[in-house]
């Protein structure tokens, strides 16, 4: 198989996956969502994507910082394609292809070869290939010609050029069977004894069988808590409806689709949080009709201004963290979404204004 | 002051505007106001609040206020206006919020690039948007008043006070057809003073140019460079051009220390070719990009002393650099362009300015002399207004003293047997100046 009927036969199995401390890659095999541990960044639910699932919120039922895989529950879904693991080894000069969303560019595949079919690393086998890997791509399948998964993206070596490192089928075979013996979820394998512990017997984030403290279990009792103006701006989230679980891109950006429009919201290192809605392009005719309709409104407009960058109409609101209130910031946010559907369809419809075209979530 | 400098004491107030400060004293009691609206607000005096607010950036001459900020109260309401250049701002506040606005130009009159322009900017800024009414194009702020204090309020209104100042200056430089409006508060200089700053520019640009002549024929791009941003510098400072003149000006300065294409040799023709056009425009010409106002805010963003230091250190290290390489001719050029490059590009503390201001007055006495200042050096003779000198010094400082206690008037350390010395050594004195509050 080439690698363009790879992409296309697969492409349902690849999963993007989310958390406010990045985003990373899965895959569907043998009815779990395979990634690298530190995709999920130690949390017990991650927010997921697919061609086919839309963005919803999904629990990790096991964490293994040690081999850095991780096990997502898979619900209400079954790929039409299954994508399976290898059972032959690679060797040297193997053709590879990676799949991910590198950079959240989606659906992204990078053709290479095997540099070392078995590079030992912590006493970890690894498969050193040159596909392009970049952040994004973490927990993505590392395929073969046949569109078998020979491994598990997991990393690279910084500033290097096409360094990439995949954990080795066999190991995520054997830990899928390992968990699946067990029958349970909410599985945490402890780092030192190498044992698959029952979070609910952890207690003091301690492994009940030799002892060590499990960071990941500590992360998982944490969770994600935001503070200050983070909160606060999900608390108006939440106060207007919104997943915020969904919504949120990372620590300090939140994406929301409203309708046909959709708002992004960024709290940037100034204190400064911008929420801003791409509407329409320029027109190519009624071009000083629309600057004029829209430096009218802007009088009228409280919270709310227009402006233009790079030849699209923004709907914006700008406020300084220390200014929001909950009060202030929901009237905000709430015109923000209502007036972007308003706006656009005034735009496109009185003035011929160009309707963007929004890649897909 | 002490007795001995008493009758030597030059306390002769500036007439003419210099640079792009506010050219004023800021209020004695600023940080006073300041403080007092802060407790207003926190006791839920808001319109108070406000006042305090606003008459803590107004700036004085000779202790009379220069009307930068009008306020007056009606009924539940603060009625006020600001001045920025060619900015007028008015507004006013009540209990809930505040309002304020700058008109640029009547809507009918404004090109279309004028209006993409404007909408371009409303992505860049913070606070303030542009929009129009009936009637004209305006940069308008509203504030919300439930979380409001003295910070909230200074950035906005300084984001909405530059921005309009210098976007009315851009649109007059790019569209020169266009009419402004709320402009009645500027002044024009008188023709006598035009005619001298139009006189010194030739004067002067002749005079670097014949230097340049001076210059080894190879290997002097270095130096060319000094002397055509010297000459920018100084015509910033001193002569002050508006509107056609600065725009293109500060355009030419931000590309040459900016941009990374061209050669040094490129980047000098460009500057070159710049003074030339400069020296090329007729009288009436040059006449029009002047104008005198009233000014709140600052342009710059306060630059630690830190910072000065390291700038005063490095460019003496070229200096040094020039002389062991025996190139001296450049030396007393570049002891001027520090000073005219610091004014130029930081934000001062009014005692370093004020410092600062007295170092150009010295350096060039030509020109002083020309707007008729009693002048502190004599270049024909070598000759320093030592006392008036020393005296200056002391009443610039002095009245921060009881604030900075360590820092101190330095008249008697600075070196006066030329110059390129006295400069030297007043610019070691700057970087020992301590304000640190004890």
């Amino acid at each position: 198989m080439n690698t363009q009927t790879i992409l296309e036969n697969f492409t349902e199995n690849i999963i993007q996956i989310m958390s406010p401390y990045g985003t990373g890659t899965g895959f569907i095999c043998d009815g779990l969502i395979i990634t690298n541990s530190h995709v999920v960044s130690g949390l017990n639910e991650v927010v997921i994507s697919s061609k086919e699932i839309k963005r919803k919120t999904s629990k990790v039922i096991y964490d293994d910082p040690f081999l850095d895989l991780a096990f997502i529950k898979l619900e209400n879904y079954k790929p039409q394609t299954i994508l399976k693991l290898s059972t032959t080894m690679v060797e040297d000069g193997d053709t590879t292809i990676a799949v991910g969303h590198p950079y959240g560019l989606n659906y992204s595949a990078t053709e290479g070869i095997v540099s070392k079919a078995s590079r030992l690393q912590n006493n970890i086998e690894y498969i050193q290939t040159d596909s392009a890997i970049n952040p994004g791509n973490s927990g993505g399948p590392l395929l073969n010609n046949n569109g078998e998964v020979v491994g598990v993206n997991t990393f690279i070596i910084q500033d290097a050029n096409n360094l990439g490192f995949a954990l080795p089928y066999f190991y995520v075979k054997e830990m899928i069977e390992s968990f699946k013996k067990l029958g349970r979820e909410d599985i945490i394998r402890c780092t030192s004894c190498k044992n698959l512990i029952n979070e609910e017997d952890i207690k003091n984030d301690y492994c009940p069988k030799c002892g060590t403290k499990l960071e990941v279990a500590k992360l998982r009792r944490k969770g994600y808590k935001p503070s200050g103006a983070t909160k606060l701006l999900e608390n108006i989230l939440e106060k207007l409806d919104i997943d915020v679980n969904l919504a949120r891109r990372s620590q300090v950006s939140w994406l929301i689709n409203n309708k046909t429009s959709r708002v992004e919201i960024n709290y940037y290192e100034n204190g400064i949080i911008i929420g801003d809605s791409k509407l329409c392009g320029i027109p190519q005719d009624n071009i000083e009709k629309v600057y004029d309709y829209i430096l009218d409104e802007n009088d009228k407009l409280s919270y709310l201004q227009f402006s233009i960058n790079e030849n699209s109409i923004f709907l914006s609101y700008l406020i300084v963290d220390t200014s929001l209130t909950l009060d202030e910031g929901t009237t905000a946010l709430k015109r923000l979404f209502e007036y972007s559907d308003k706006y656009d369809d005034i735009l496109i419809n009185k003035f011929g204004a160009i309707k963007q075209q929004k890649e897909e979530d | 002051m002490n007795w001995f400098n008493f009758f030597d004491n030059n306390t002769q107030e500036l007439k003419h505007s210099f640079g792009r400060g506010i050219n004023a004293n800021i209020s004695k009691d600023e940080e006073n106001l300041f403080n007092l609206s802060y407790e207003s607000f926190e006791n839920g005096d808001i319109i108070n609040g406000y006042d305090y607010f606003l008459k803590s950036l107004e700036n004085f001459s000779n202790e009379i206020p220069n009307g930068n900020i009008i306020t007056s109260k009606e009924e539940d309401k603060l009625i006020f206006t600001i001045y920025q250049g060619l900015a007028k701002i008015t507004g006013y506040v009540t209990k809930e919020h505040l309002y304020a606005q700058s008109v640029v130009c009547k809507k009918e009159s404004s090109p279309v690039a004028l209006k993409r322009y404007i909408l371009e900017r409303n992505y860049q800024l913070t606070y303030a948007n542009y929009c129009s009414d009936n009637s004209h194009l305006k940069l308008k702020l509203y504030l919300d008043n439930i979380t409001i204090n003295p910070h909230k309020i200074f950035f906005p209104l300084r984001e909405l006070a530059l921005n309009a100042d210098y976007d009315k200056e851009f649109a007059k430089s790019e569209f020169k057809d266009i009419s402004l409006d709320d402009i009645e508060h500027l002044t024009t200089l008188d023709s006598k003073e035009l005619e001298i700053k139009y006189n010194y520019l030739h004067t002067l640009v002749e005079k670097v140019y014949k230097k340049i002549k001076t210059f080894p024929s190879n290997d002097n791009a270095g130096m060319q460079a000094f002397s055509y941003l010297y000459l920018l510098f100084k015509i910033d400072y001193l002569l002050v051009p508006k509107y056609n003149i600065y725009q293109k000006m500060s355009k030419k300065i931000n590309v040459y220390f900016n941009s990374e294409n061209g050669s040094i040799e490129f980047k000098n023709e460009e500057l070159r070719e710049y003074l030339n056009s400069l020296t090329d425009m007729n009288f009436n010409e040059f006449s029009q990009n002047f104008y005198n106002s009233k000014y709140t805010f600052s342009q710059t963003e306060k630059t630690s002393q830190e910072d000065i230091n390291i700038f005063i250190t490095e460019s003496l290290k070229k200096i040094r650099w020039y002389k062991n390489n025996r190139y001296t001719q450049i030396i007393p050029m570049i002891y001027k362009y520090i000073v005219f490059y610091i004014v130029y590009n930081y934000g001062l503390h009014p005692v370093t300015k004020a410092l600062f201001h007295t170092l150009i007055e010295i350096q060039n006495p030509d020109f002083f002399e020309l707007l008729e200042y009693k002048t502190l050096y004599n270049e024909e003779t070598n000759v320093f207004a030592k006392k008036t000198i020393i005296s200056k010094i002391e009443n610039i400082i002095e009245p921060y003293q009881d604030k900075f206690k360590l820092l101190e008037p330095f008249g008697d350390e600075l070196n006066f047997s030329s110059l390129n010395e006295f400069s030297n050594s007043f610019y070691q004195q700057i970087m020992n100046l301590n304000f640190e509050e004890i």
